[in-house]
């Protein structure tokens, strides 16, 4: 089984190799480049023509396609995460201070969605058929089916404008610069981000713990006379969230890829948002980066996941004939 | 095995979220933020029984908090006043040389406390005040008004090519000489400009944030990139301004505390936090939830909607110069149409557009662009009222292709923009003259200036060149929507008479020469121009007072008189 992981993580290079080729030829697909994108045009229109060719060969965006993506490539193995196009800073350092914002919503959406989604899920297999069940399946439905943004701009309305219980974006008031002044302004998006996953994990641990609960040793496990508690907590539900705790590793990956509309709605200044603007003004090298980040994260998750499983159950084996 | 697991996993979601939860650094308290023991914060009242009042001054303790409305938001360029229109942030850190009141059209002084010019037009003496200081104590003097300046033409700062007129100017983009020869400085407080033309409209120039007033003891030190791209002290630039850097925290905010050494005075609001939103729908929503101070909008529906939701905003109309119309392909390539480099047919276009009908639909954001708003403008000059039938037979005359439709194209590709361009299309219909019209945001560069693929461009452009007289720019991109025909009539009938405007004087005959360039340029129709847009201004009339926004969406005269503001308390 060693021989399969080792495998599994030498293939995930050139599988990311291949994800930022795709994205940096499809991005070259673009009209207009990062000059042309990132001045208005009537702010070109007082620039003279040489002085556009000059700001395009400082940037090397006279380069051929396949250079510029090789150089890319040769800085980052290097080391070198190279410099945003239309503002000129290192990457490395606008990803240091991004990166920070999003893990924070990722993983708060993550501690939400699992406490609550494992909780309802939960009730709602205790309480099967019942109003509770009825209306939590519903609620779950509008959940997956609604898109995150939509809550989002619901919350704004309600608790930032309407209310005013809560900021309307940003991430830190420095009018209270303390733990829960900065939570103030993690909940309402972590919130957001979280909903569509409490609600498909609630269905799956709903069904998970109904596949459990129909098992002989459950009914073994009453027989004996153990209380109904017991037999929910200590076996229905050690047994059954194993499959749960999978999908929660495979999708924090996505709760980071998620921030991206969320951040924008929210004016979280995180990787998310700033992916938007490098795409919208053409900021390759930017745009890249925060893909590859992506991309390696969710292979990696899924790799992850794939370790969890052989770890809890014991009747997987990976690899092995 | 799979408890251990279980924790693990815990304890590094755990650690993960207090690692990143604090966000770094605890945001930095403003400089003198607690009185010291023993005194009064700058509210205190003593009563009679001896003991101090500490109810809280607002001024002292509230952060003012507006938009840091940069284009290029990084960890350096959004303080860098040379290269983007961040306004707000700017105005409140640096200082130029002189500031300009668009209200009537005069100068008056900031570093520069008095200044002449030759009576040729050729020599600037700028005299600086003597006890102005840069943020770390340092003198402001003319060794650093010389160094912007070359700074400002090394780097091909916006204003660079505003500069062209200076002796050496030539010389430096050449590579001949590393610094302008028509710039000295006489003496520590003295400036000298020499031209080799006659301009006496450099001032105007000199009052844009773009030419504000960078230190050369810090800057002066490197090789002009190097310190243009100096990212450690434009993430905490050293101006000399009303307000300086407290704290940058990329990509958050950006705290200013008040500058006490300030020469023009003592600001009475001591913080601003300037908070960068990722799109006008955010700053919109801080609005509606008064978490911002004042910020201007797009759209009526914008200030109504912001304005109905929370009473306590208002929302202040300004006249700006900036104006929307339809910019003609007259050049020869394949796409251009030939009855449109007929003055008639364009005179014909201009009296068939319902203008009046676009500003009603756009509301307190627009006026005709035939009212002329701006104070230079001559109301008695002819104006092209709607009159569709004079037009229909001018186009007749003119062998107009009646069935030929009319391609109209823009890049803005909000849905104010396609109302608008349905709006010109169907009042052309209605003449029986056929039209259509395309968006393309993504590929605007290419079809604007290189494929002209459009007969008639809806685009912005400066309310006194559009509405007046062409932008006049001998080289300039746009130079291409002209066939050469056209460019000769360009520097005949606009360029000679700009040239000839600059270089005087004399009040009437600069007022002789605007006149007929505003008369030109409505008899050439090379533009229509279609709305003057008005910049709406939304300010928390609750909150904060002596706020004055500026009539101009010019963001590099944007100046808000920021000694006067004040928290009601």
């Amino acid at each position: 089984m060693f021989k399969y992981f080792l495998k599994r993580l030498l293939v995930l290079i050139p599988k990311l190799l291949l994800i930022s080729a795709a994205v940096f030829f499809a991005m070259e697909l673009m009209p207009g480049d990062a000059v042309t994108r990132s001045i208005d045009p009537e702010l070109l229109a007082t620039l003279q023509p040489e002085q556009i060719e000059a700001l395009k060969e400082a940037k090397g965006l006279n380069n051929p396609a396949y250079i510029r993506y090789f150089s890319w490539l040769a800085g980052i193995f290097q080391g070198d995460f190279g410099y945003s196009l239309t503002s000129g800073t290192s990457i490395a350092k606008l990803i240091a201070v991004r990166l920070p914002a999003t893990l924070e919503l990722a993983v708060f959406g993550l501690l939400i969605s699992t406490v609550f989604g494992i909780l309802l899920g939960f009730v709602t297999a205790i309480h099967k058929n019942t109003p509770l069940d009825y209306s939590c399946t519903v609620l779950g439905m509008v959940g997956i089916s609604i898109p995150e943004f939509f809550f989002g701009m619901l919350f704004i309305l309600l608790f930032a404008i309407q209310l005013q219980w809560l900021p309307t974006g940003g991430r830190f008031d420095l009018e209270n610069p303390t733990f829960w002044g900065h939570m103030k302004h993690m909940l309402l998006p972590s919130v957001s981000l979280a909903i569509t996953l409490i609600a498909t994990l609630m269905r799956y641990t709903r069904s998970c713990m109904l596949d459990v609960m129909g098992k002989d040793y459950i009914k073994t496990a009453r027989a004996k006379g153990l209380r109904e508690n017991t037999v929910y907590i200590r076996h229905c539900f050690r047994n059954g969230c194993a499959p749960v705790m999978i999908l929660l590793i495979g999708r924090l990956s996505m709760l980071i890829a998620g921030t991206t509309i969320i951040e924008t709605i929210y004016n979280y200044p995180g990787m998310g948002s700033m992916f938007l603007g490098a795409v919208s003004s053409s900021d390759t090298p930017v745009a890249m980066m925060v893909l590859l980040l992506t991309s390696a994260t969710t292979l990696v998750c899924t790799f992850l996941a794939d370790i969890v499983i052989a770890v809890l159950d014991p009747r997987i084996r990976f690899g092995e004939e | 095995m799979k408890r251990l697991l279980a924790l693990l996993m815990a304890l590094v979601m755990i650690m993960g979220l207090a690692a990143c939860g604090a966000g770094g650094e605890d945001p930095k308290p403003a400089e003198d933020d607690t009185p010291a023991s023993g005194e009064t914060d700058a509210s205190g009242d003593t009563d009679a029984s001896g003991e101090t009042d500490t109810s809280e001054d607002l001024n002292e303790t509230k952060y003012l908090k507006l938009v840091w409305d940069a284009k290029n938001d990084t960890l350096s360029g959004f303080l860098t006043p040379m290269q983007s229109g961040n306004c707000q942030s700017h105005v409140l850190m640096w200082s130029t040389l002189v500031k300009y009141n668009i209200e009537d059209d005069s100068y008056y002084s900031d570093l520069a406390e008095s200044w002449e010019i030759a009576e040729d037009g050729k020599m600037y003496t700028f005299h600086l005040r003597q006890d102005a200081k840069w943020h770390d104590g340092e003198p402001v003097t003319a060794a650093d008004v010389v160094y912007t300046i070359n700074f400002v033409v090394k780097n091909a700062g916006y204003s660079a090519n505003k500069l062209v007129a200076i002796k050496g100017y030539q010389d430096v983009i050449d590579g001949v000489t590393e610094t302008l020869a028509g710039v000295t400085a006489p003496d520590d407080y003295t400036v000298v400009l020499e031209l080799d033309s006659p301009n006496f409209d450099l001032l105007y120039v000199f009052s844009a944030l773009h030419m504000a007033i960078v230190p050369e003891h810090l800057l002066g030190t490197k090789d002009w990139a190097d310190a243009a791209a100096d990212e450690e002290f434009w993430a905490n630039p050293v101006g000399s301004g009303p307000y300086k850097v407290n704290e940058t925290a990329y990509p958050n905010y950006v705290t200013l505390v008040r500058n006490d050494d300030y020469y023009g005075g003592t600001a009475k609001i001591k913080n601003i936090q300037l908070t960068s939103y990722a799109d006008q729908t955010a700053i919109n929503a801080a609005l509606m939830a008064g978490d911002l101070a004042w910020y201007k909008v797009q759209s009526t529906e914008e200030a109504d909607t912001i304005t109905s939701s929370n009473t306590e905003m208002e929302a202040i109309a300004m006249n700006s110069e900036y104006c929307r119309g339809l910019f003609m392909n007259l050049s020869d390539s394949d796409t251009a149409r030939d009855d449109l480099k007929d003055p008639r047919v364009r005179q014909a276009l201009n009296m068939i557009i319902d203008k009046q009908m676009i500003v009603d639909y756009m509301g307190i954001i627009a006026s005709v662009a035939t009212t002329f708003n701006y104070q230079k403008y001559n109301t008695d000059i002819p104006v092209w009222e709607r009159d569709v039938d004079t037009a229909v037979k001018m186009l007749e005359e003119a062998g107009y292709d009646f069935d030929d439709p009319l391609r109209l194209y823009t890049n803005y590709a909000d849905q104010q923009s396609h109302d608008i361009m349905e709006m010109i299309v169907s009042s052309l219909k209605e003449a029986g003259v056929a039209a259509e019209y395309y968006v393309d945001s993504s590929n605007a560069y290419s079809i604007i200036y290189e494929t002209l693929d459009f007969d008639m461009l809806y685009g912005a452009c400066l309310g006194i060149d559009c509405g007046a007289f062409a932008q006049v720019n001998p080289g300039a991109l746009y130079d291409v929507w002209y066939n050469d025909e056209i460019l000769a009539e360009l520097s005949e009938r606009y360029g000679k008479l700009i040239v000839e405007y600059s270089a005087t004087n004399d009040a009437a005959k600069r007022e002789q020469l605007l006149d007929q360039l505003q008369f030109n340029s409505m008899e050439d129709m090379h533009r229509i121009p279609i709305w003057f847009m008005r910049t709406v201004w939304i300010v928390n009339t609750a909150q904060v007072e002596g706020y004055e926004p500026i009539s101009s969406s010019f963001e590099w005269y944007c100046d808000g008189n920021c000694l006067n503001w004040s928290f009601i308390q």
